[in-house]
């Protein structure tokens, strides 16, 4: 019992202690949603990873956040042949490597581009780069890409994670520690990580555009959304990143916060399985459509997304509101079941994975297909079970959470082409648009590719594979005194524009 | 000095028990950890590929014979998320968890084993009912709640600790500081469960002859509990403590996650989320041979207050 008297003290000193932790100067406390796995471009698949590269690395192209249109980032301009094959970059002079690694040039962006292409890297990021055939570098400040064939989303696609350009000399000298010691191009530095703690970038004071106004960036990762409000209003953080609508509304009673939101690339969709009983029948499909109340699942997470319609989000290219919808009308969708020869409840089973949002919105989406006539069986897995059985394609119907650049690309290839039914992620076993996808994917012509594009929303739509449910929200909430802080609709934070004006 | 290399030996089979089972249990669990990594943009090609490349095409026996070679040589291999070696991502951790499970256990038993005698001593009254209730009532609470009640009040009404992060190894403070409300959220439970097997054996040794006799010789009150009765109920309270420190090396994953703490469990616990096979199978067997170490000293220190135990 020696031990009493001693911890008493400690506990007593460290309560008088009364730690304060105010930071001061342009630091900026930021929540992180989830643990930080690998900050290498070759090996990045999380968006937490993302979230962070993007301060540290360039890409040679980006999306500008507010159109979504493509903007040059280390490239300061860029020429595409005729025939689509070939694409020069001018590269901007005078970047420098984090850390005294030299200056950048033609040369890491041929390294970078390549190493990724190399079956030998292991890269899982390696298909966004799959159009290239060969690189060339005329010149310190040129960089010559050529194709196998037209692509029209190739910039969109250099524009993501395996478009962030790293440095030879740092990834050969640091291995597999690149990934946690990066060495970039971009605004912020990395300075120090504690996994499961805390992760810190300093301000890059040569950054080609300037140097930053913050100081520090620090990434803390909270994943309980309670505990991220509460460190939020109890002034351990100064932005966060929210998931919960109940939170957020409770965080927009704080005066001393700013609570913002924004569309974010995301689409949850129902996927309904077109190759068997009863979802084979496409007035079957119409009644799931019409079934379902959009509003209602909004409000089922908080309120935190916007209904959707089309299977790609509003700043995508080529988006349309001008396609047919299923407004909702269980009249209808009880008459189209009726009219389809179903005297009895249609039973169907929904296979799930209960990966957040997921397990909030099925039983609503349960209860109103059943206020028409379905009888719906759930069957809930855990995401990573889920990610593994899907692939047999042996289900009545599944969900569809999809996270994709702003290109329509990414969503079509991936979900929508029938080369990607399961094990692919074409779920619902789509196969009206083929060509369509295939010449969208070739078209240059940014007008006559918004037309295709258009005609592929509208075949998707009238065939109903997928009954689209809402757009993800990118809900951010945080003190006034955090300045220009652009909402991250894709993941993508980027501390560069802000500053900190306290009173 | 037989014991003691006997016990030590003995702990190479236990081992490879663990290895083996938790080799095929990892493997058992649905979901593929090449098609997790490759996400949802993953062609099936791409999936095969990676499969290949992490050797999961062969067959189960094959892949263990293998990871055990390995092993032998020290090598625990490469964690798939991090592409770095586990044995790394594990030393990195374990300090934070180390200091949180230390730090528990203090707690527990500073606050536990004094709370216990006093129920014992005043057994059945009003006393002993108050605290029965609150060690109870300590017990049922689960520990997020609790641990958002600790955040709640000590850093968001009064602010006097940080309710998230570690702090900086540069500056102990900030690590005592950090370290305070997750310390107070494992270990006042802890203390309650303490307290409950403090007051049983301490009631069950109070009615001993020899402490009648104790009694009887005019011997202080302290000096009976202390000396006679504590020393004699120490043998299941030991235990009881090893047995906590065992778990709290692992199992304090919610905790870690409540206040963004690193530490061993949660590293497991992202580990099978994203079926990284050797970080989860390192992790554990880590974890085993932490359990094993502390069963050893909880062994040998018997014989400090038993002097009928002796280990030679």
């Amino acid at each position: 019992m020696k031990r009493t008297p001693a911890s008493v003290i400690t506990l007593i000193a460290l309560i008088l202690l009364g730690t304060a932790w105010a930071q001061q100067g342009q630091v900026l406390r930021v929540r992180l949603l989830g643990e930080i796995s690998n900050l290498d471009p070759a090996f990045l698949t999380t968006v937490h990873d993302q979230f962070i590269a993007n301060n540290i690395y360039d890409h040679l192209v980006g999306f500008d956040p507010e159109t979504s249109e493509i903007v040059g980032e280390l490239a300061e301009s860029w020429e595409v042949s005729e025939d689509g094959l070939t694409y020069t970059f001018t590269l901007h002079e005078g970047v420098h490597w984090h850390k005294g690694y030299g200056e950048f040039t033609s040369a890491d962006v041929r390294f970078s581009l390549e190493r990724i292409l190399d079956p030998a890297t292991q890269s899982p990021n390696r298909t966004y780069l799959e159009a290239i055939q060969s690189i060339d570098t005329p010149d310190a400040y040129t960089v010559v890409i050529n194709l196998s064939e037209p692509s029209a989303a190739f910039l969109a696609n250099l524009a993501y994670r395996a478009g962030w350009i790293v440095n030879e000399g740092a990834i050969t000298e640091l291995g597999t520690g690149y990934g946690t010691d990066p060495i970039g191009t971009g605004p912020f530095v990395f300075s120090s990580w504690q996994p499961g703690a805390e992760l810190v970038l300093t301000a890059n004071e040569e950054y080609f555009l300037g140097r930053p106004q913050l100081d520090e960036v620090v990434f803390v990762p909270i994943i309980d959304e309670t505990v991220a409000a509460l460190a939020l209003e109890a002034g351990d953080l100064d932005l966060a990143y929210i998931r919960d609508g109940e939170t957020a509304s409770q965080l927009e009673q704080n005066p001393d916060l700013v609570v913002r939101s924004a569309p974010a690339t995301r689409t949850l969709s129902l996927m309904l399985n077109s190759q068997r009983a009863p979802f084979d029948d496409i007035s079957v499909r119409r009644a799931v459509a019409h079934a379902l109340d959009r509003e209602q699942l909004v409000q089922a997470v908080g309120g935190l997304g916007f209904p959707a319609h089309a299977v790609i989000a509003p700043m995508f290219f080529g988006y349309t509101e001008d396609i047919a919808t299923y407004p909702f009308d269980p009249e209808k969708a009880r008459q189209l079941l009726t009219d389809a020869g179903y005297t009895e409840p249609v039973e169907v089973t929904l296979f799930y994975t209960q990966l957040s949002p997921w397990p909030q919105l099925v039983p609503v989406i349960k209860a109103q297909m059943e206020a028409v006539g379905f009888q719906v069986a759930l069957d809930g897995l855990e995401h990573g079970t889920w990610t593994s059985e899907r692939r047999n394609g042996d289900y009545d119907f599944t969900v569809h959470p999809l996270t994709r650049p702003p290109d329509p690309d990414f969503v079509f290839s991936y979900a929508y082409h029938s080369e990607q039914f399961p094990p692919g992620f074409n779920l619902s076993y789509y196969d009206k648009s083929d060509e369509l996808i295939e010449q969208q994917a070739r078209e240059l012509d940014p007008d006559v590719r918004r037309e295709l594009v258009q005609q592929i929303l509208q075949q998707i739509s009238d065939e109903v594979t997928a009954v689209p449910l809402m757009y993800g929200d990118a809900t951010v909430a945080h003190y006034e005194y955090v300045r220009n802080h652009p909402i991250a609709t894709n993941n993508d934070f980027d501390a560069y524009p802000i500053y900190l004006e306290r009173d | 000095m037989q014991y003691l290399p006997t016990r030590l030996l003995w702990t190479i089979p236990t081992l490879l028990g663990v290895l083996l089972v938790t080799f095929v249990f990892i493997r058992l669990i649905p979901g593929d950890p090449a098609l997790l990594l490759l996400g949802d943009a993953a062609t099936p090609q791409a999936v095969a590929e990676l499969r290949r490349e992490m050797g999961l095409d062969q067959s189960v026996g094959v892949q263990f014979s293998r990871y055990v070679g390995q092993v032998v040589q020290g090598d625990f291999g490469t964690s798939v998320r991090t592409r770095r070696p586990v044995l790394g991502e594990i030393l990195r951790v374990l300090p934070y968890t180390l200091q949180l499970a230390f730090a528990a256990v203090l707690i527990g038993t500073a606050i536990g084993i004094p709370v216990g005698i006093v129920a014992a001593l005043r057994h059945n009254t009003t006393l002993d009912y108050v605290l029965t209730s609150v060690t109870l009532l300590a017990m049922a609470t689960p520990a997020f709640w609790f641990g958002i009640l600790l955040i709640l009040l000590f850093s968001y009404q009064l602010n006097w600790f940080p309710a998230i992060g570690v702090g900086r190894s540069s500056d102990p403070l900030t690590l005592l500081a950090h370290l305070t409300l997750p310390a107070l959220a494992v270990g006042l439970r802890n203390a309650a469960g303490l307290a409950r097997m403090t007051r049983a054996y301490v009631l069950e040794v109070l009615y001993m002859d020899y402490v009648r006799t104790a009694r009887a010789k005019g011997i202080a009150e302290t000096s009976i509990v202390l000396k006679h009765v504590l020393k004699n109920a120490m043998i299941p309270i030991i235990t009881f403590i090893g047995l906590e420190m065992g778990i709290l090396l692992g199992g304090t994953v919610v905790t870690e996650t409540l206040f963004a703490r690193p530490g061993l469990g949660k590293l497991m616990v992202d580990a099978i989320f994203s079926r990284d096979y050797a970080q989860m199978q390192a992790s554990i067997l880590f974890w085993a041979i932490l359990y094993v170490a502390i069963n050893l000293i909880v062994d040998l220190t018997y014989a400090l207050f038993d002097p009928r135990i002796r280990y030679d």
